[in-house]
């Protein structure tokens, strides 16, 4: 389906194209919003990767990698928007409010918000490794493929961001609360 | 506690919060731009794929005979626009004093050669691709000697006019901070370090400034903003204190409310500052022209209502000054039309109405006066995006790289004016390009760079010797 879908797309199928964007859209969002951890820039991203990937798509060699091709193309074009914003954005995100996620039997509220601070200070390189590994479940070896970087650097950025947030954590861990502060 | 739990299991848990449908409206926008965008062929500044001699020759005369049309029917018998250049005809270049070079050959050819001997050294950043990150760079005009100039990520590179110093910003924590240095290396600065804010000075502490002009008695235009305070944004200027220090007095020039206000060139004499006022942040830099004195007096726009100015990092700035600081040439988007049109206009710097030169065109994202002032070098293309010359009057139009296989844009003179630097893409992508070299006297050129893969940003092209050591100093 998806493989008569990107042929038509490549002879300038803009109907073809839509039908695809419409299937992987969801996904490059995912994607996107996690590792640029705003729904704006997220959005930006992946308007900007499936256009390029509409102008590209004669010059896909596979047809049967698309995806793999696609999620490339959406990554440098997180990397653009996270230079951005760098320049431009107020990134100020809300946090969930309005109740329990699926996550919530793992994750403490304050979990969630000392990794998503974490995930924030981490280079925007390292977010993608951590998406494409731990969120997609690719090994590292796919995940250097999709990245289009050595096996060795998906590795070692793997390590840096995985440290990193697990010294938040830790930090965390050794932080007594508020309560435990206040006298009886 | 969260110490007992899986390190792995949590990141996994926290990257399951957040969006997974893609809004209709972000669809609905993809799809109108794709119904707008041909595959293989550039709405940007590049052409996609390199076109042979011959396709090219009949992509211009099926684009003579359509535009040709166009014109017709939109304009009755009126007389053509002031120097047409719309196609890749190089009709418009018969009139100039020197035609370009007959003897075309493929950009990617190995035979091509590299660089060519003249002045100066030529500063840009290039972005690796893969990370994202920008080093910045000096290369000799012959190709033979590249020397980088930083040893980490950096933006912004912005020389001073004798080319011997250059501000630049880093990040440190989450924040754009500036630095200063000498080509020679000699000297760097970062962080820029300002003393604590007394009764009516600045708090440096939460700005981000990205410097985008130096003046020739070394004061640095920033464009300022304050991540947590939206209404502090505007242009900051640091005025040298006459210590022989860069880092002078900081003081705010312009406030826009949010708008962001990008400095582009101080005026030769260092009195004014021509700046882009940005119109929609979210779509790149685009907006209206402003000239500026610096002692904050006469702040006018320069640009026509109906056109906005361009601003790139990779392309640079849509808009120069004349070098005797009394006119400014720029390209502007015609804001009517959502295809690119754009023409190169001439106004007085002091105001009135701007002159329109040549076009219109498509995608103009340049528009450079030569060092001798008997020249603006502009780029314009459909099919074939070239770097054209034309007279500040409007006349002795001359298409300067029509014997290029593929797009170029987006030129920087050399000292001497004898010289173009430019930028094309090997590969046709936006997001990839390599620097060649055009006489501007016969169209002969050279490969700078060939390195697919990455892109360049800020260049420039500096009348300072390339630096010789090897250690980079920022």
């Amino acid at each position: 389906m998806l493989r008569a879908l990107v042929d038509r797309a490549r002879q300038g199928d803009e109907e073809a194209f839509g039908a695809l964007a419409r299937t992987v859209g969801d996904r490059c969002m995912a994607i996107a919003y996690r590792i640029l951890r705003d729904a704006d820039l997220a959005e930006d991203a992946v308007q900007t990767a499936l256009v390029s990937a509409w102008k590209e798509l004669p010059t896909l060699r596979d047809p049967d990698r698309f995806e793999p091709w696609l999620h490339r193309m959406l990554v440098h074009a997180c990397y653009a928007e996270a230079r951005r914003s760098r320049r431009w954005a107020t990134n100020v995100r809300a946090l969930p409010l309005d109740g329990a996620t699926a996550a919530d039997d793992v994750l403490t509220v304050n979990d969630r918000d000392q990794l998503d601070r974490g995930l924030r200070r981490l280079p925007v390189d390292q977010r993608a490794v951590l998406v494409f590994h731990h969120y997609l479940g690719l090994t590292l070896p796919e995940v250097a493929d999709r990245l289009g970087i050595p096996v060795g650097t998906a590795k070692s950025r793997l390590h840096y961001a995985s440290a990193a947030l697990r010294s938040v954590l830790e930090a965390d861990a050794r932080t007594p609360s508020l309560s435990q502060e206040r006298p009886a | 506690m969260t110490e007992s739990r899986e390190p792995d299991r949590l990141i996994r848990a926290v990257l399951e919060d957040g969006p997974n449908v893609l809004p209709d409206r972000v669809l609905d926008s993809v799809l109108g731009e794709v119904h707008r965008t041909r595959q293989r062929a550039a709405l940007g500044p590049w052409r996609i794929q390199p076109m042979s001699r011959t396709a090219l020759a009949a992509a211009a005369v099926i684009a003579v005979v359509l535009v040709g049309g166009l014109v017709l029917v939109g304009r009755g018998q009126s007389a053509p626009a002031v120097g047409t250049v719309a196609t890749a005809s190089p009709s418009a270049s018969q009139s100039s004093s020197a035609p370009p070079s007959p003897s075309p050959s493929p950009i990617a050819s190995a035979s091509m050669p590299i660089g060519v001997q003249a002045p100066g050294a030529i500063v840009f950043g290039r972005v690796d691709p893969a990370t994202g990150a920008s080093t910045l760079v000096a290369l000799s005009p012959d190709g033979q000697r590249q020397t980088p100039l930083n040893s980490s990520d950096a933006c912004c590179l912005t020389m001073s006019p004798d080319g011997k110093s250059f501000a630049y910003a880093k990040d440190v924590g989450g924040r754009l901070a500036p630095g200063f240095a000498s080509l020679d290396r000699s000297f760097n600065e970062w962080p820029w370090s300002w003393p604590d804010p007394g009764v009516g000075k600045i708090d440096t502490s939460r700005l981000n400034l990205a410097p985008g002009a130096v003046s020739s008695s070394l004061n640095v235009a920033f464009e300022g903003w304050d991540d947590q305070q939206p209404n502090r944004t505007g242009i900051y200027v640091s005025f040298d204190n006459g210590g022989g220090m860069v880092i002078g007095e900081l003081k705010r020039l312009t406030n826009a409310g949010s708008l962001h206000d990008i400095p582009i060139g101080f005026s030769p004499d260092g009195s004014k500052l021509l700046f882009i006022r940005d119109r929609d942040p979210g779509d790149g830099i685009r907006g209206d022209l402003y000239v500026i004195a610096t002692d904050e007096s006469g702040l006018h726009k320069l640009n026509p209502t109906s056109t906005q100015v361009a601003l790139s990092d990779a392309f640079g700035p849509g808009a120069s000054w004349a070098p005797d600081g009394t006119r400014v040439a720029f390209s502007g988007f015609d804001t009517a039309k959502t295809d690119g049109t754009s023409s190169v206009y001439v106004v007085d710097a002091a105001g009135g109405s701007a002159k329109a030169i040549a076009g219109p065109g498509s995608w103009s994202t340049s528009a450079r006066w030569s060092p001798d002032g008997n020249w603006i070098a502009f780029d314009f293309g459909t099919d074939a995006h070239d770097v054209y010359l034309v007279h500040p009057d409007g006349t002795g139009l001359k298409d300067v790289t029509s014997s290029f296989d593929v797009g170029v844009c987006c030129s920087q003179w050399s000292p001497d004016g004898r010289w173009l630097v430019v930028q094309g893409s090997l590969t046709g992508r936006d997001d990839q390009s390599d620097l060649f070299i055009v006489s501007t006297v016969d169209s002969t050129y050279a490969r700078l760079t060939q390195e697919p893969g990455a892109y360049r940003q800020w260049v420039d092209w500096v009348a300072a010797p390339m630096p010789t050591s090897a250690a980079p100093s920022p």
